[in-house]
Protein backbone atom coordinates (compact mmCIF):
# COMPACT_ATOMS: atom_id res chain seq x y z
CA UNK A 1 0.00 0.00 0.00
CA UNK A 2 1.37 3.35 -1.05
CA UNK A 3 0.68 6.31 1.24
CA UNK A 4 -0.19 9.68 -0.26
CA UNK A 5 2.18 12.62 0.47
CA UNK A 6 -0.60 14.46 2.35
CA UNK A 7 -1.19 11.46 4.57
CA UNK A 8 2.54 11.16 5.26
CA UNK A 9 2.75 14.86 6.17
CA UNK A 10 -0.24 14.47 8.48
CA UNK A 11 1.41 11.52 10.22
CA UNK A 12 4.67 13.47 10.67
CA UNK A 13 2.83 16.48 12.14
CA UNK A 14 0.90 14.22 14.50
CA UNK A 15 4.11 12.52 15.62
CA UNK A 16 5.78 15.90 16.24
CA UNK A 17 2.82 17.06 18.35
CA UNK A 18 2.81 13.80 20.35
CA UNK A 19 6.60 14.16 20.83
CA UNK A 20 6.21 17.65 22.31
CA UNK A 21 3.31 16.61 24.53
CA UNK A 22 5.43 13.75 25.95
CA UNK A 23 8.42 16.09 26.29
CA UNK A 24 6.36 18.49 28.40
CA UNK A 25 4.64 15.81 30.47
CA UNK A 26 7.90 14.46 31.83
CA UNK A 27 10.79 16.41 33.34
CA UNK A 28 12.75 16.32 30.07
CA UNK A 29 11.49 19.79 29.13
CA UNK A 30 12.71 21.14 32.46
CA UNK A 31 16.16 19.63 31.93
CA UNK A 32 16.32 21.13 28.43
CA UNK A 33 15.33 24.57 29.74
CA UNK A 34 17.78 24.26 32.63
CA UNK A 35 20.61 23.42 30.22
CA UNK A 36 19.85 26.42 27.99
CA UNK A 37 19.57 28.77 30.98
CA UNK A 38 22.91 27.45 32.23
CA UNK A 39 24.79 28.00 28.97
CA UNK A 40 23.10 31.38 28.45
CA UNK A 41 23.70 32.69 31.96
CA UNK A 42 26.72 34.96 31.20
CA UNK A 43 25.05 36.42 28.10
CA UNK A 44 21.73 36.92 29.90
CA UNK A 45 23.46 38.68 32.79
CA UNK A 46 25.22 41.00 30.36
CA UNK A 47 22.04 41.76 28.41
CA UNK A 48 20.10 42.37 31.63
CA UNK A 49 22.70 44.83 32.98
CA UNK A 50 23.05 46.54 29.60
CA UNK A 51 19.28 46.89 29.20
CA UNK A 52 18.98 48.19 32.74
CA UNK A 53 21.64 50.87 32.21
CA UNK A 54 20.30 51.93 28.81
CA UNK A 55 16.70 52.13 29.98
CA UNK A 56 17.82 54.24 32.97
CA UNK A 57 19.66 56.56 30.59
CA UNK A 58 16.66 57.00 28.27
CA UNK A 59 14.26 57.31 31.18
CA UNK A 60 16.46 60.08 32.59
CA UNK A 61 16.30 61.91 29.25
CA UNK A 62 12.52 61.61 29.13
CA UNK A 63 11.88 62.84 32.63
CA UNK A 64 14.52 65.56 32.60
CA UNK A 65 11.99 68.40 32.49
CA UNK A 66 10.25 67.11 35.59
CA UNK A 67 13.45 66.55 37.53
CA UNK A 68 13.40 69.88 39.33
CA UNK A 69 9.87 69.42 40.66
CA UNK A 70 10.62 65.83 41.58
CA UNK A 71 13.82 66.88 43.28
CA UNK A 72 11.96 69.37 45.46
CA UNK A 73 9.35 66.76 46.32
CA UNK A 74 12.06 64.24 47.18
CA UNK A 75 13.86 66.77 49.36
CA UNK A 76 10.67 67.23 51.35
CA UNK A 77 10.19 63.48 51.51
CA UNK A 78 13.77 63.03 52.75
CA UNK A 79 13.13 65.53 55.51
CA UNK A 80 9.95 63.71 56.46
CA UNK A 81 11.78 60.38 56.48
CA UNK A 82 14.62 61.78 58.54
CA UNK A 83 12.21 63.04 61.16
CA UNK A 84 10.38 59.68 61.07
CA UNK A 85 13.73 57.93 61.43
CA UNK A 86 14.61 60.03 64.45
CA UNK A 87 11.27 59.23 66.04
CA UNK A 88 11.72 55.54 65.21
CA UNK A 89 15.20 55.53 66.72
CA UNK A 90 13.75 56.76 69.97
CA UNK A 91 11.19 53.96 69.88
CA UNK A 92 13.92 51.42 69.07
CA UNK A 93 15.94 52.55 72.04
CA UNK A 94 12.91 52.16 74.24
CA UNK A 95 12.23 48.76 72.73
CA UNK A 96 15.83 47.63 73.26
CA UNK A 97 15.66 48.61 76.90
CA UNK A 98 12.39 46.72 77.32
CA UNK A 99 13.80 43.62 75.58
CA UNK A 100 16.86 43.73 77.76
CA UNK A 101 14.64 44.00 80.75
CA UNK A 102 12.52 41.05 79.69
CA UNK A 103 15.59 39.08 78.50
CA UNK A 104 13.84 38.17 75.28
CA UNK A 105 16.78 38.69 72.93
CA UNK A 106 16.52 39.51 69.28
CA UNK A 107 15.83 36.75 66.84
CA UNK A 108 16.31 36.67 63.15
CA UNK A 109 13.07 37.41 61.41
CA UNK A 110 13.60 35.14 58.42
CA UNK A 111 16.04 32.64 57.00
CA UNK A 112 16.99 33.98 53.61
CA UNK A 113 18.77 32.93 50.45
CA UNK A 114 20.02 35.53 48.01
CA UNK A 115 19.45 35.15 44.27
CA UNK A 116 20.24 37.17 41.18
CA UNK A 117 17.66 38.04 38.50
CA UNK A 118 18.84 36.85 35.11
CA UNK A 119 15.72 37.12 32.97
CA UNK A 120 12.07 37.87 32.76
CA UNK A 121 9.08 36.62 30.83
CA UNK A 122 7.44 39.88 29.83
CA UNK A 123 4.05 38.46 28.96
CA UNK A 124 3.39 36.46 32.07
CA UNK A 125 4.78 38.30 35.12
CA UNK A 126 7.58 35.85 35.73
CA UNK A 127 11.21 36.35 36.75
CA UNK A 128 14.05 33.92 36.26
CA UNK A 129 16.54 33.71 39.15
CA UNK A 130 19.86 31.90 39.47
CA UNK A 131 18.92 29.61 42.37
CA UNK A 132 17.11 26.32 41.97
CA UNK A 133 16.39 22.91 43.45
CA UNK A 134 20.14 22.28 43.95
CA UNK A 135 20.27 25.30 46.27
CA UNK A 136 17.52 23.86 48.43
CA UNK A 137 14.62 25.84 47.01
CA UNK A 138 11.14 24.38 46.83
CA UNK A 139 8.00 25.65 45.19
CA UNK A 140 5.88 28.36 46.84
CA UNK A 141 8.72 29.97 48.79
CA UNK A 142 8.21 33.69 49.24
CA UNK A 143 10.53 36.10 47.41
CA UNK A 144 11.25 39.61 48.71
CA UNK A 145 13.64 42.48 48.09
CA UNK A 146 16.24 43.63 50.57
CA UNK A 147 13.76 46.31 51.73
CA UNK A 148 11.27 43.58 52.73
CA UNK A 149 9.04 44.31 49.75
CA UNK A 150 7.04 41.32 48.53
CA UNK A 151 8.04 40.32 44.99
CA UNK A 152 6.25 37.00 44.53
CA UNK A 153 6.51 33.24 44.94
CA UNK A 154 8.75 30.53 43.53
CA UNK A 155 6.51 28.77 41.04
CA UNK A 156 8.66 26.58 38.85
CA UNK A 157 11.90 24.86 39.83
CA UNK A 158 14.82 23.75 37.72
CA UNK A 159 18.07 22.32 39.03
CA UNK A 160 19.98 25.60 38.97
CA UNK A 161 17.24 28.12 38.29
CA UNK A 162 13.74 29.01 39.38
CA UNK A 163 10.87 30.97 38.00
CA UNK A 164 9.23 33.47 40.33
CA UNK A 165 5.60 34.40 39.75
CA UNK A 166 5.34 38.09 40.60
CA UNK A 167 2.73 39.36 43.01
CA UNK A 168 1.04 40.89 39.94
CA UNK A 169 0.65 37.46 38.31
CA UNK A 170 -3.07 36.86 37.57
CA UNK A 171 -3.10 33.69 39.68
CA UNK A 172 -1.79 35.50 42.77
CA UNK A 173 -4.08 36.69 45.53
CA UNK A 174 -3.23 37.39 49.16
CA UNK A 175 -4.70 38.78 52.35
CA UNK A 176 -3.46 42.24 53.17
CA UNK A 177 -4.16 45.19 55.39
CA UNK A 178 -3.88 48.92 54.93
CA UNK A 179 -0.96 50.01 57.06
CA UNK A 180 -1.87 51.85 60.27
CA UNK A 181 -5.58 51.75 59.42
CA UNK A 182 -6.36 48.16 60.30
CA UNK A 183 -8.50 47.71 57.20
CA UNK A 184 -8.26 44.23 55.78
CA UNK A 185 -8.71 43.29 52.17
CA UNK A 186 -7.37 41.15 49.40
CA UNK A 187 -4.77 42.02 46.76
CA UNK A 188 -5.20 40.30 43.44
CA UNK A 189 -2.69 40.25 40.56
CA UNK A 190 -4.04 41.62 37.31
CA UNK A 191 -1.06 40.85 35.09
CA UNK A 192 1.42 43.24 33.49
CA UNK A 193 2.55 44.59 36.90
CA UNK A 194 -0.98 45.68 37.82
CA UNK A 195 -2.56 44.91 41.20
CA UNK A 196 -5.95 45.60 42.66
CA UNK A 197 -7.07 45.80 46.25
CA UNK A 198 -10.47 44.19 46.69
CA UNK A 199 -13.07 43.25 49.33
CA UNK A 200 -12.57 46.49 51.24
CA UNK A 201 -15.56 47.43 53.41
CA UNK A 202 -17.29 50.44 51.89
CA UNK A 203 -17.47 52.44 55.09
CA UNK A 204 -13.69 52.34 55.65
CA UNK A 205 -11.74 55.31 54.41
CA UNK A 206 -8.72 54.70 52.26
CA UNK A 207 -6.78 57.16 50.17
CA UNK A 208 -4.10 57.44 47.53
CA UNK A 209 -0.66 56.70 48.96
CA UNK A 210 -1.83 54.33 51.71
CA UNK A 211 0.63 51.49 52.16
CA UNK A 212 -0.47 47.87 51.80
CA UNK A 213 1.19 45.15 53.87
CA UNK A 214 0.68 41.41 54.22
CA UNK A 215 -1.18 39.88 57.14
CA UNK A 216 -0.76 36.44 58.62
CA UNK A 217 -4.42 35.58 57.96
CA UNK A 218 -3.81 33.12 55.15
CA UNK A 219 -0.62 31.76 56.76
CA UNK A 220 0.96 31.66 53.32
CA UNK A 221 2.82 34.96 53.59
CA UNK A 222 4.76 36.30 56.57
CA UNK A 223 3.13 39.24 58.29
CA UNK A 224 4.30 42.78 57.62
CA UNK A 225 5.81 42.54 54.13
CA UNK A 226 5.25 45.66 52.06
CA UNK A 227 3.13 44.89 48.99
CA UNK A 228 2.66 48.36 47.50
CA UNK A 229 0.71 51.59 47.80
CA UNK A 230 -2.70 52.72 46.65
CA UNK A 231 -2.71 54.78 43.46
CA UNK A 232 -6.44 55.14 42.84
CA UNK A 233 -9.56 54.46 44.90
CA UNK A 234 -12.61 53.24 43.00
CA UNK A 235 -16.01 53.82 44.63
CA UNK A 236 -19.04 52.19 43.07
CA UNK A 237 -22.40 52.80 44.68
CA UNK A 238 -23.91 49.51 43.51
CA UNK A 239 -21.07 47.33 44.78
CA UNK A 240 -20.98 46.20 48.43
CA UNK A 241 -17.19 46.66 48.58
CA UNK A 242 -14.81 49.30 47.35
CA UNK A 243 -11.72 48.64 45.26
CA UNK A 244 -8.40 50.33 44.70
CA UNK A 245 -5.58 50.16 42.23
CA UNK A 246 -2.26 49.28 43.83
CA UNK A 247 1.25 49.93 42.60
CA UNK A 248 3.90 47.39 43.56
CA UNK A 249 6.49 48.84 45.91
CA UNK A 250 9.39 47.38 43.95
CA UNK A 251 10.69 48.62 40.62
CA UNK A 252 11.50 45.66 38.43
CA UNK A 253 14.00 47.68 36.43
CA UNK A 254 16.00 48.66 39.49
CA UNK A 255 16.39 45.42 41.39
CA UNK A 256 19.12 42.96 40.64
CA UNK A 257 19.13 40.73 43.70
CA UNK A 258 16.26 39.09 45.52
CA UNK A 259 15.88 37.18 48.77
CA UNK A 260 14.01 33.93 49.12
CA UNK A 261 12.49 33.27 52.54
CA UNK A 262 13.28 29.66 53.34
CA UNK A 263 11.89 29.78 56.87
CA UNK A 264 10.04 32.26 59.08
CA UNK B 1 25.31 25.43 5.69
CA UNK B 2 26.98 28.61 6.91
CA UNK B 3 23.70 30.49 6.44
CA UNK B 4 21.91 28.00 8.69
CA UNK B 5 24.60 28.40 11.35
CA UNK B 6 24.36 32.21 11.31
CA UNK B 7 20.57 31.96 11.36
CA UNK B 8 20.65 29.82 14.52
CA UNK B 9 23.11 32.21 16.22
CA UNK B 10 20.99 35.22 15.23
CA UNK B 11 17.77 33.65 16.57
CA UNK B 12 19.49 32.53 19.79
CA UNK B 13 20.75 36.06 20.48
CA UNK B 14 17.30 37.46 19.61
CA UNK B 15 15.60 35.07 22.07
CA UNK B 16 18.12 35.99 24.79
CA UNK B 17 17.68 39.70 24.17
CA UNK B 18 13.91 39.38 24.21
CA UNK B 19 13.95 37.87 27.69
CA UNK B 20 16.78 39.96 29.19
CA UNK B 21 17.35 43.17 27.23
CA UNK B 22 14.23 44.40 25.45
CA UNK B 23 12.03 43.97 28.51
CA UNK B 24 13.56 47.16 29.90
CA UNK B 25 12.09 49.12 27.00
CA UNK B 26 8.39 48.36 27.30
CA UNK B 27 5.93 50.64 25.49
CA UNK B 28 2.38 50.96 26.86
CA UNK B 29 2.79 47.90 29.08
CA UNK B 30 3.70 45.70 26.14
CA UNK B 31 6.57 44.51 24.03
CA UNK B 32 6.42 43.19 20.48
CA UNK B 33 7.70 39.67 19.91
CA UNK B 34 10.85 40.20 17.89
CA UNK B 35 11.12 36.49 17.21
CA UNK B 36 7.68 36.49 15.59
CA UNK B 37 8.42 39.66 13.59
CA UNK B 38 11.76 38.33 12.36
CA UNK B 39 10.14 35.04 11.41
CA UNK B 40 7.41 36.76 9.39
CA UNK B 41 10.03 38.89 7.61
CA UNK B 42 12.22 35.88 6.82
CA UNK B 43 9.20 33.99 5.43
CA UNK B 44 8.11 36.97 3.36
CA UNK B 45 11.45 37.89 1.85
CA UNK B 46 12.93 34.47 1.25
CA UNK B 47 12.61 33.01 -2.23
CA UNK B 48 9.24 31.15 -2.20
CA UNK B 49 10.94 28.06 -3.62
CA UNK B 50 13.40 27.86 -0.71
CA UNK B 51 12.44 26.21 2.58
CA UNK B 52 14.96 27.85 4.89
CA UNK B 53 12.19 29.84 6.58
CA UNK B 54 10.55 26.62 7.83
CA UNK B 55 13.83 25.56 9.46
CA UNK B 56 14.21 29.06 10.87
CA UNK B 57 10.64 28.91 12.28
CA UNK B 58 11.47 25.59 13.94
CA UNK B 59 14.58 27.00 15.64
CA UNK B 60 12.94 30.34 16.52
CA UNK B 61 9.90 28.60 18.02
CA UNK B 62 12.02 26.21 20.08
CA UNK B 63 14.21 29.04 21.42
CA UNK B 64 11.16 31.21 22.08
CA UNK B 65 9.60 28.41 24.13
CA UNK B 66 12.80 27.68 26.05
CA UNK B 67 13.23 31.29 27.16
CA UNK B 68 9.58 31.78 28.10
CA UNK B 69 6.97 30.26 30.36
CA UNK B 70 5.22 28.44 27.52
CA UNK B 71 5.50 24.65 27.13
CA UNK B 72 8.18 23.58 24.66
CA UNK B 73 6.67 23.09 21.23
CA UNK B 74 3.80 25.58 21.33
CA UNK B 75 5.52 28.55 19.66
CA UNK B 76 7.42 26.11 17.51
CA UNK B 77 4.24 24.67 16.02
CA UNK B 78 2.65 28.10 15.65
CA UNK B 79 5.69 29.60 13.92
CA UNK B 80 6.21 26.63 11.62
CA UNK B 81 2.52 26.70 10.63
CA UNK B 82 2.62 30.46 10.10
CA UNK B 83 5.79 30.25 8.04
CA UNK B 84 4.35 27.40 6.00
CA UNK B 85 1.15 29.36 5.32
CA UNK B 86 3.06 32.48 4.26
CA UNK B 87 5.28 30.48 1.93
CA UNK B 88 2.34 28.56 0.45
CA UNK B 89 0.42 31.80 -0.14
CA UNK B 90 3.43 33.46 -1.75
CA UNK B 91 4.20 30.40 -3.84
CA UNK B 92 0.68 29.91 -5.19
CA UNK B 93 -1.06 33.27 -5.20
CA UNK B 94 1.49 36.12 -5.16
CA UNK B 95 3.82 37.30 -7.87
CA UNK B 96 5.92 40.38 -7.11
CA UNK B 97 8.82 40.46 -9.57
CA UNK B 98 10.27 43.71 -8.19
CA UNK B 99 10.52 42.36 -4.63
CA UNK B 100 14.10 41.59 -3.71
CA UNK B 101 14.50 38.19 -2.12
CA UNK B 102 17.55 36.63 -0.51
Amino acid sequence: MKLSPKFKTGIIILLVIVFFIILNLFSVAKSVKNFFYWISLPAQRTFWSLGNSLSDFFAALLVRKNLREENEAFQLRIQELLSEKAAKRELEKENEILREALKLGLQKEFELKMAEIIGKDISQDFLLIDKGAKDGLVEDLIVITEQKVLVGKVKELYNNFSKVALVSHPETSLDVEVFEKEIEGMVRGKGNFHLSLELLPKEKEIEKGDLIITTSLSRTYPKGLLVGYITEVQHQDVEPFQEAKVQSAFNIGKIKYLFIITDY
Amino acid sequence: MRKFFFLIIFLYILALMESSFFIHFRILDGLPSFILISQILISLFEDPKENRAIFSAFVAGALGDIFSERPIGLSLLILVSLSFLIKKTLREYVRIPALTRF
